[in-house]
């Protein structure tokens, strides 16, 4: 079996376990909560092992690289990202409801991957510039970041109705605080390493390239929505609302860039 | 402020920047031009500005609490890469092109004026690795640094792998290959040599005719090497593609003149083009950097870091369980106010 064909079958998965999440959550029963969770965790293992296979298939073909080097790739991973923050660091009641925004967006992430003609999915050869060792570093921690951005997201959209008070003990508003600041330390990272590999590579460790002016922006917004949500103490209809820009910034910086030009054609 | 920046770095995605402007855009003046907003007095000052009120902001929480000092080295490093950004400007940004076996010693600066690298670089070879399906692998260059005449040092640059002479960084940044073909024409009397390089317009005998070299191959698909000839007369212009292997091509297939007239080297009477010997050579394309303040933007960057996971990590802050705003799910105490000395921090940035 090849990676692409795992890739296709969790796809599925992560849409089986979205079909159970609505069914649990319309139902109002509590125990579909489990199925649902132990459904994603089947998913994210076989996307895991789907990765892995990708990476020895890139072997089998002479030119082995980390699968983080196209779209195609990239997809692949901030889905699996994105569901392993989920499963990792989202616990309690409102688990139900983050993963029944979480599992289709990354069902749609890989179906898009697989299924687009629009998106390449052959294992291409590395060109000189993607040769670095900071390629999967650079890239693992920019995902990373892009993956709680998104989960901050949707706990942005469930403080939407009122505002979450951490020091009262609200599930919602601390993992909203700490998916916002564990996204800003590892793009964070992301820029930084970027800019080491960028002066390696190049001489300049930044560039105004529009995808490194759009990752400026989107880290300024977090940067915004972190001191909106310190000044204040508590995550207010304000703070949700400025992550969702966020989101809407992370989203053109990752795929709207593509339509400018710059240097980061591949991802 | 920050969503001041935030705008300023939008505008410049959306305007070219850097290049040549025409029409209206091009009589605004450079310093307050959309089209090279990071250089505009609106970035500068928005940067010089954020700079001030991040200041302020470290003045008024100058602490010796914890939080207060992770604060201040937090924000203080965000004016220490901006100001390495700026000593930056001070620096060289430069290019050298240099023909395999030749030598350079003044590299082309951004503004088109030349440099003086005070040495000379030597382009002993230059060599483009393919993969089987025709991506490029690998750009090399072997350098020679020389000095008085005298080689002084030797380095070997690849894409990501940049190499150091007297404080200059330099990067393989690009290439350039050009062919030439040696060429006869021949009107049935006299023979004609010449020597085709892309670009180059040769007049023929006939008055008012001249033929244009447009393209020059080293192996036009799988045929061998090939020229392309663009023959300019009062009457307008026709193509004409020239082979070195046109007999063997031939012979493979006969009816190839009736089906391709313009491959047909006689097809322009009463001239026939032969071509005998194909060269080309390569030029590799260098930047050459050297940047003053990177070493603050390198500091500043990991004193941000640094700081950044000290406050995530630190109680009080809201983001782990233990006192002040981080509560654990579940747990509940009194504390109204989950970070009392963090009111107003950089409020209105």
């Amino acid at each position: 079996m090849s990676s692409g064909t795992v890739i296709g079958v969790v796809t599925f998965v992560y849409l089986g376990a979205f079909f159970l999440s609505i069914v649990g959550l319309v139902s109002g029963k509590k125990e579909m909560g489990r199925l649902v969770f132990w459904t994603a965790v089947a998913g994210f293992a076989a996307h895991a092992a789907g990765i892995f296979m990708r990476w020895h298939e890139s072997y089998a073909l002479g030119i082995g690289h980390v699968p983080l080097s196209n779209f195609y790739e990239s997809l692949v991973f901030f889905s699996w990202s994105t569901v392993l923050l989920t499963l990792v660091g989202v616990r309690g009641q409102v688990r139900d409801v983050v993963m029944a925004f979480i599992l289709p967006a990354a069902a749609l992430m890989l179906g898009y991957a697989s299924f687009s003609p629009g998106v390449e999915n052959a294992i291409q050869p590395l060109i000189p510039a993607l040769k670095s060792n900071w390629l999967a570093i650079h890239v693992i921690t920019c995902f990373l970041g892009y993956a709680a951005f998104f989960v901050a997201s949707v706990f942005g959209i469930v403080l939407l109705r009122g505002d979450g008070d951490p020091s009262r003990g609200d599930p919602a508003a601390l993992m909203f605080s700490r998916c916002v600041m564990i996204g800003f330390i590892f793009f964070t990272v992301g820029i930084l390493t970027g800019s080491v590999w960028a002066q390696m590579a190049w001489g300049r460790y930044w560039g105004w390239d529009p995808k490194e002016t759009w990752a400026l922006i989107t880290w300024l917004v977090y940067a915004a929505v972190i001191h909106e949500r310190i000044k204040g103490g508590r995550v207010s209809k304000r703070v949700a609302l400025f992550s969702l820009i966020g989101l809407l910034s992370v989203l053109f910086t990752y795929f709207g860039v593509n339509y400018l030009p710059g240097l980061h054609s591949y991802l | 402020m920050l969503f001041t920046i935030s705008l300023l770095c939008l505008v410049g995605t959306i305007f070219p920047q850097g290049g040549h402007v025409h029409g209206w855009a091009a009589r605004i003046p450079r310093l307050i031009s959309p089209y090279d907003i990071f250089h505009s007095v609106w970035f500068l000052g928005a940067g010089l500005l954020l700079c001030v009120n991040l200041t302020l902001c470290m003045r008024k929480r100058l602490s010796l609490k914890r939080r207060g000092l992770i604060m201040l080295l937090l924000h203080g490093s965000i004016v220490l890469i901006i100001a390495g950004y700026a000593v930056g400007f001070a620096g060289l940004d430069g290019y050298l092109e240099i023909p395999q076996g030749s030598s350079v010693s003044q590299a082309v600066l951004k503004n088109g004026a030349p440099f003086d690298l005070g040495f000379t670089v030597r382009c002993d070879r230059f060599t483009m690795e393919l993969y089987e399906n025709g991506m490029p692998k690998e750009f090399v260059s072997d350098l020679s640094f020389l000095r008085g005449g005298r080689v002084d040092g030797q380095a070997q640059l690849r894409v990501n792998h940049p190499a150091r002479f007297s404080g200059i960084s330099l990067y393989q940044e690009s290439y350039r290959q050009s062919a030439w073909a040696d060429m006869t024409l021949s009107d049935g009397k006299r023979l004609m040599k010449f020597k085709a390089e892309q670009g180059e317009v040769i007049p023929l005998p006939s008055p008012g005719i001249q033929i244009r070299v447009e393209k020059v191959w080293s192996d036009l698909m799988g045929a061998g090497p090939a020229v392309k000839l663009l023959i300019e007369g009062p009457d307008g212009g026709s193509y004409l593609w020239v082979f070195r292997d046109i007999d063997t091509i031939r012979a493979r297939m006969p009816d190839l003149f009736e089906k391709m007239p313009a491959f047909d080297p006689s097809s322009f009477r009463p001239y026939t083009f032969s071509l005998h010997r194909l060269e080309s050579s390569y030029a590799t394309g260098i930047g050459v950097k050297r940047d003053p303040g990177a070493p603050l933007v390198a500091v500043g960057g990991v004193l941000f870091l640094v700081s950044l996971l000290l406050l995530f990590l630190a109680p009080g802050a809201g983001f782990v369980p233990g006192s002040g705003s981080g509560t654990a799910p579940g747990e509940s105490h009194g504390e109204k106010d989950p970070a009392p000395d963090a009111q107003g921090e950089g409020g209105r940035a």
